[in-house]
């Protein structure tokens, strides 16, 4: 397992995204002292991203919400172009390709489970039609009955009845819609999956199911998982490794375990604590001060030190670096200098 | 194999119909008489305008068929009334229901075509900056404001004059119908592109859209079969308003002599030619026409109201 674990399949290489939000030209012009001037604003939503993800593992991100987690997930699949930094995909980079040619491949091999069951399904096609688009663009020569074949293994695989084919997405439930929805990332046989809070639309009774399914293909077909949540149980029950967001870069990765076990970063410290417990003594909360700072303007140095008890002149000026230490990386000054 | 494939598809045709009585649509328009009144009354039209040849008694179109000496007779239940022209006859001795039902066709023909035209651009253009966006997206849109600005009528007239004067009368009366469905259709585009592209800006944050991007498909091919489907209802309630947006356009140009030519009448060009003799008392060869094409136009924009609020009651109101 460690062997297999050593070779990075998706490498992500300082990535930077920001969002425009000042609208076009003439949004842009502002009367300032006297002087019309141009300002532009940007909300930084990835900011030095770095992060390995090995074959066969499960690597959940997590974070609070507007962290960037979802960001990254596009940026991974190409769904938005990075402002700076690379992708690679074993080896590859994956962020400048343009010409569909040249993507294809990876949209085989790369795939993704959306958030929302009832929106990323089209409404105007029967599950079939949804399940055979993926192969035919990815198979150009199969006949059509080789293609029924495919669509007929992957709905069993996901546990939907194949005579429902020729059904509308809005016959189904939520549980079953996202079934269907990991059936077609299923369909066209990916190495890789990116899945942007699977769950979180579901009903708790169901989270269990579609994280099963998850899991038991995993092991049938020895997928690698990016897997977002901000569900702390979820990765607990999933994750191989963890990574942990924090306004857009990363504080802490480990492996599940020991992040649950021995959590360093002073922000995951007060995420893990923030967990109801059932033999709840409320003494072990840690009560972070002040508000999540805007993505619009970043802090200073660390970006979470205006809420961390930790910080000190260096925090406030100098931006930490990811760093190893006994078996964890962890960006953080204080750890780094012994004094947590 | 044959059999294996047929039955899937018979089995889904069952469901189909099986799902149109059942449906919300099919349940409104059962009770609404309204509605029904208006769709019998515009099945009536397409029904005449089809069968014309065959339901008229004379051919307004064989100058063999028409006697001046009959012209201006009355319609038959009046006094000085003759039994073989129900309606009375226009001033060319025209039998003027064959007239009419042959107009109602020309009508209808440049309606039904200039809305063709109309939905083919403004589809096209509505996807295209809707889903690419960016100043494409501002270009486009800004051409439709232009085009907007300008009443269709007066564009039209400005367009059929120019053809008129310069290739000469004779040529214009040929392309006459080619050249209304021409000018109407190209004058009403940014209608048909303005509501599909703000359905489209609707429709492509949906997850849908990323997840058949995810899957590597075709920019034209996520607009066309995946986006396309969707914006529909809307396209098809302003479809129905702008044919009747379309033959009042036709019938305001013949009216004023820049549309059809007397030899092969509209409605407009037939309320127009009989306009001139309303005052000497034969009303009948403008009252009646006009009334078929007021009875036309009225029954499309109720049946566009009616279909407006079953399908989408959010969108456009003609």
């Amino acid at each position: 397992m460690d062997t297999k674990l050593n070779t990075p399949l998706l490498e992500v290489k300082e990535l930077y995204k920001r969002f425009s939000i000042s609208g076009d030209f003439l949004d842009q012009l502002k009367f300032e002292s006297g002087k019309i001037r141009r300002k532009k604003e940007y909300v930084h939503a990835v900011n030095g991203l770095n992060l390995n993800v090995m074959q066969g593992e499960s690597l959940c991100l997590v974070g609070e919400s507007g962290c960037g987690k979802s960001t990254v997930a596009r940026l991974v699949m190409g769904l938005e172009k990075p402002t700076q930094g690379s992708i690679h995909y074993k080896g590859d980079r994956i962020d400048t390709l343009f010409a569909n040619k040249e993507i294809m491949p990876y949209r085989k091999k790369m795939q993704m489970i959306f958030q929302n069951p009832y929106a990323s399904l089209n409404p105007r096609m029967t599950i079939n039609a949804t399940l055979m688009e993926p192969i035919k663009i990815h198979n150009p020569t199969w006949d059509n009955a080789t293609v029924q074949d495919k669509v007929h293994e992957v709905m069993l695989s996901v546990g939907i009845d194949p005579t429902w084919g020729s059904r509308f997405p809005h016959e189904f439930s939520g549980g079953q819609r996202q079934r269907i929805s990991i059936a077609r990332a299923l369909a066209v046989d990916p190495e890789f999956i990116v899945a942007d809070e699977p769950i979180s639309a579901l009903d708790v009774s169901i989270q269990a199911q579609v994280l099963n399914l998850m899991m038991d293909a995993q092991q049938e077909r020895g997928l690698t998982y990016l897997f977002i949540t901000h569900d702390l149980a979820v990765v607990e029950h999933f994750g191989t490794r963890v990574a942990v967001m924090y306004l857009g870069t990363l504080c802490e990765v480990s492996t599940a375990e020991r992040l649950f076990d021995r959590p360093r970063h002073p922000y995951t410290q007060a995420l893990l604590s923030a967990i109801p417990r059932l033999n709840d003594n409320h003494s072990s909360y840690i009560k972070l001060q002040g508000e999540v700072p805007t993505p619009v303007n970043l802090p200073s140095g660390c970006v979470f030190h205006g809420r961390c008890p930790y910080a000190n002149a260096r925090c406030k000026a100098e931006i930490p670096i990811l760093t190893e230490i006994e078996g964890t990386q962890v960006a953080c000054h204080a750890i780094e200098e012994g004094r947590l | 194999m044959t059999q294996n494939s047929t039955l899937p598809v018979n089995n889904q045709a069952h469901t189909m119909s099986e799902k149109f009585f059942k449906s919300h649509f099919w349940h409104s328009f059962k009770i609404d008489i309204v509605a029904q009144l208006c769709f019998l009354v515009f099945i009536a039209y397409v029904f005449m305008a089809l069968f014309a040849p065959a339901i008229a008694p004379f051919d307004p179109y064989d100058p063999a068929s028409i006697d001046i000496m009959n012209s201006e007779i009355p319609p038959s239940w009046s006094e000085e009334g003759d039994e073989s022209f129900w309606l009375g006859t226009d001033n060319q001795g025209r039998d003027l229901w064959s007239t009419i039902l042959y107009g109602t066709r020309v009508s209808l023909l440049i309606g039904i075509g200039a809305v063709f035209l109309q939905a083919f651009l403004g589809i096209c253009i509505g996807l295209v900056a809707g889903y690419i966006g960016g100043r494409l997206d501002s270009f486009l849109m800004r051409m439709a404001d232009v085009q907007l600005s300008f009443s269709t009528l007066m564009v039209a007239i400005i367009f059929l004059a120019v053809f008129q004067a310069s290739f000469g009368t004779e040529l214009y009366q040929e392309l006459a119908m080619f050249m209304l469905i021409l000018v109407i259709g190209i004058a009403e585009w940014p209608q048909y592109a303005r509501t599909v592209r703000a359905s489209v800006l609707a429709e492509k944050e949906k997850e849908y859209v990323d997840a058949a991007r995810v899957i590597g498909l075709s920019t034209p091919r996520i607009m066309f079969r995946h986006i396309l489907p969707n914006t529909l209802s809307p396209i098809l309630v302003i479809s129905t308003v702008q044919v009747a947006n379309a033959i009042i356009a036709e019938a305001s140009l013949s009216f004023l002599g820049l549309g059809m030519p007397a030899s092969e009448p509209s409605l407009g060009s037939l309320i127009s030619s009989g306009f001139e003799y309303i005052f000497s008392g034969a009303w009948w060869i403008t009252m009646i026409p006009g009334i078929v094409l007021v009875l036309l136009v009225l029954v499309m924009n109720l049946l566009g109201d009616w279909l407006r609020d079953v399908l989408n009651p959010k969108l456009y109101k003609g």
